[in-house]
């Protein structure tokens, strides 16, 4: 949008100039030609890439998806929309998707409000803020696998710290891996972990952009910190909250790492010994790379895709109104 | 957003990354991928003194058999040498054409043979095609706690020990008279080993071999296997510690599990795994009913740009006489008769192991084996059946519903 008004903009004041001295008409050509299309040869290099490690892999995979695909051998054959059929009617399909949905909400719903309040705490005046801003994101600097390889050994079943301290306080130890609840809520605990330092930063960026003086007239009137925050500072940082809802939809909507690790056969495991918590993504992976099944994959790569871009509108409408309300 | 569908589409479309060699001023430099460490480092060495004008690189590759489907696609990148374990070699059958057929390049199993399962496993068109050769082979022993078996009565002598499971129920029994008088330990790690274990010992598994169709649901030595297998968790005689997991390592460490599957390969892993001060606590024995447990193949791409040179290593690496040399130094089991059955290797004793005939014990279980019918489609399947022991193991089921779930699990990957 910008890159349209762009010339128009530059060429108004060019006019009268050309009037008082003429120029050559080549010259004002190419300056005319220079100012109106340069701006889209500086933002070429990005359309490039982005079509063909974007876009053209995105069709290609549309291609495949019609198709019976073996990764080696390539195609066995149009299929038209059968590997589509087949996925609507795979009870392993619907069950990722159930798990994705169930980590979305826990867990990315999770990391939103963790980094909500963090963010709400770092901004207040702390000692030493930059160590604490710098602490924040360091589990997201960690490798997802070594984040995930410790989680999983600290949710161990006979072993893991969670259960010797369940036990010490008196309860029963729970094997993590063995039911959807308990491995839904072991991996949204990953997930918030890695995430919610980097969202909190993004929040608190913002937050340092409210201004003073509406916080301190609400507190003259005698609004209290809670109130506060919910009528003013979310509120204010709006389109920042809007920006994190949606972008953490879509890293959720792929959820792979932290629950293929938390599972005990790792990448051969199927997330779980009934699927309790495997995603699209691990269903993607397995179709793609344990049973080579391309066609299948891409098939599901683009149900994803499609469904990613429906979900994240629904949030990115909601999260305008649940922001945009008092 | 689109990565889900860039993935697919791009090891499809044929991006693989990496070139393997390089050549420059005559030297020829042949790389290697492993999908675990195959011991070779020092055998590189040898090769190049032997070879000169060969440099060997290896490279490990842990999730090698993802890789190099998308190496082969692609029809660049793939290393002049692969190994892939034996378990996985089934699913490249239907891509054969993509390597070097050895036989052209002179190999066959008369000079310098192979144990003849072994070999066979590693080509197709009736042997026409020899598409892998073979590194090592597992055998199948079971590495046991002195202590512990001192402890609940049981012999420590790996030979008065082998005596005490001929079956696998016996092994189960033994182990619940173990239960009876150790109460802090499990007598086994977990169930999955034993299965994998136990899958070894059939000539057909999942599929059959003469039409590569669906069985298990027809296999009952298969389903009697899983049974008995299944059983050791309800009679409480395996830990359920997961197999290749962190808790097992522990486990093993800390003195929790009394046995553990053990083929040749594994018993540096459980050496590393129970740490230094463990030194001679364990053992080592034959397992019930034999078997092989692993072992890989390596093969030339038909994409490398030095065929000569990399068939030349590969047959090097798997022939007999670096095979003791490997046994001997690094504890890797020969698929050579000639090596194992070779006094030097079966005197062999592993001060670790309690000084336990690690050589003869390993060579009596390969030299029973029957050959072993890989479908193109087991590697798939398997994990239908790891995933029925471990809810059995997580009490969601019983070994009977946990059986016939694995099948219609199975069923749906198999087609």
């Amino acid at each position: 949008m910008s890159v349209t008004e762009l010339p128009r903009a530059a060429e108004a004041p060019e006019a009268p100039a050309a009037r008082r001295r003429p120029r050559s008409p080549w010259r004002s050509r190419i300056s005319r030609f220079d100012l109106r299309y340069t701006p889209y040869l500086f933002i070429l290099p990005f359309f490039v890439i982005f079509g063909v490690f974007a876009v053209y892999p995105l069709l290609y995979t549309g291609w495949i998806s019609f198709h019976e695909w073996a990764i080696i051998e390539g195609d066995q054959g149009w299929t038209g929309l059968g590997n589509y059929q087949d996925l609507f009617a795979d009870a392993y399909f619907w069950n990722a998707l159930l798990n994705t949905g169930l980590l979305l909400v826990l867990g990315t719903g999770g990391e939103l409000l963790a980094a909500l309040w963090l963010a709400a705490v770092l901004n207040r005046k702390l000692s030493g803020s930059a160590f604490w801003r710098a602490g924040v994101v360091l589990p997201h600097v960690i490798s997802v696998v070594a984040v995930s390889l410790v989680f999983a050994q600290l949710f161990g079943y006979q072993t893991g710290i969670f259960n010797d301290v369940l036990e010490l306080v008196g309860f029963d130890r729970i094997n993590w891996q063995a039911n959807r609840w308990s491995a839904i809520i072991a991996v949204s605990t990953i997930i918030i972990w890695r995430w919610a330092g980097y969202f909190a930063l993004i929040f608190l960026a913002a937050m340092q952009g409210v201004p003073h003086e509406l916080n301190e007239a609400a507190m003259l009137d005698g609004a209290s910190k809670r109130r506060i925050f919910w009528s003013i500072t979310v509120p204010s940082i709006r389109p920042t909250i809007v920006f994190c809802v949606v972008m953490s939809t879509i890293i959720g909507m792929q959820t792979f790492a932290e629950p293929q690790l938390f599972d005990v056969q790792g990448t051969e495991g199927t997330g779980g010994s009934d699927r309790q918590f495997q995603t699209l993504m691990m269903y993607l992976y397995e179709k793609g790379f344990r049973e080579f099944n391309a066609g299948y994959a891409a098939t599901l790569a683009w149900v994803m895709f499609l469904l990613i871009a429906v979900v994240s509108g629904i949030n990115y409408a909601l999260s305008r109104r649940i922001a945009s309300k008092d | 957003m689109a990565a889900g569908a860039a993935v697919i589409a791009l090891t499809a479309s044929g991006c693989g990354g990496g070139s393997s060699d390089s050549a420059n001023g005559g030297t020829v430099t042949l790389t290697v991928t492993t999908h675990v460490d195959y011991g070779y480092r020092n055998l590189y060495k040898e090769f190049e003194k032997t070879h000169p004008g060969i440099k060997v690189k290896e490279v490990l590759v842990e999730d090698l058999p993802k890789k190099l489907v998308t190496q082969l696609a692609a029809n660049r990148g793939a290393a002049d040498v692969v190994g892939v374990g034996d378990d996985i070699i089934g699913k490249f059958k239907p891509s054969h054409e993509r390597f070097l057929n050895l036989a052209d390049h002179g190999v066959n199993n008369t000079d310098d043979p192979w144990v003849q399962w072994a070999y066979d496993a590693g080509t197709v068109e009736d042997g026409k095609f020899v598409m892998g050769l073979r590194t090592d082979i597992g055998g199948l022993g079971i590495c046991y706690r002195t202590d512990l078996f001192k402890k609940a009565g049981l012999p420590t002598e790996p030979e008065k020990v082998a005596e005490l499971w001929p079956t696998w129920d016996d092994f189960t029994a033994t182990g619940e008279k173990f239960s009876k008088k150790v109460k802090n330990a499990s007598f086994t790690a977990n169930t999955g080993d034993i299965w994998v274990g136990m899958g070894n010992q059939h000539k057909e598994t999942f599929f059959a071999e003469s039409d590569d169709s669906f069985i298990a649901d027809k296999n009952t030595e298969l389903k009697q296997d899983f049974l008995t297998a299944a059983n050791m968790s309800v009679r409480k005689v395996s830990g359920g510690y997961p197999p290749f997991s962190p808790e097992m390592a522990n486990a093993l460490k800390t003195g929790k599990a009394a046995t553990a599957v053990c083929p040749a390969w594994k018993l540096d892993r459980t050496k590393e795994a129970s740490g230094p001060d463990n030194a001679g606590k364990w053992s080592v024995a034959a397992a019930p009913e034999g078997g092989n447990w692993g072992g890989s193949y390596l093969m030339v791409p038909k994409q490398t740009k030095h065929p000569k040179e990399a068939v030349e290593l590969a047959r090097w690496l798997t022939s007999s006489k670096t095979q003791k040399q490997l046994f001997l130094d690094e504890g890797y089991l020969s698929s050579h008769p000639k090596v194992y059955n070779d006094p030097e290797v079966q005197a062999k004793k592993d001060p670790y192991f309690s000084n336990a005939p690690t050589g003869k014990i390993f060579a009596q279980a390969a030299d029973s084996m029957e050959p072993i019918y890989r479908g193109t489609k087991d590697s798939d399947v398997a994990s239908a059946f790891m995933n029925a022991l471990l809810r059995v193991e997580q009490g969601k089921q019983k070994p009977e519903a946990a059986w016939d779930q694995a099948i219609e699990d199975a069923k749906k990957v198999a087609g």
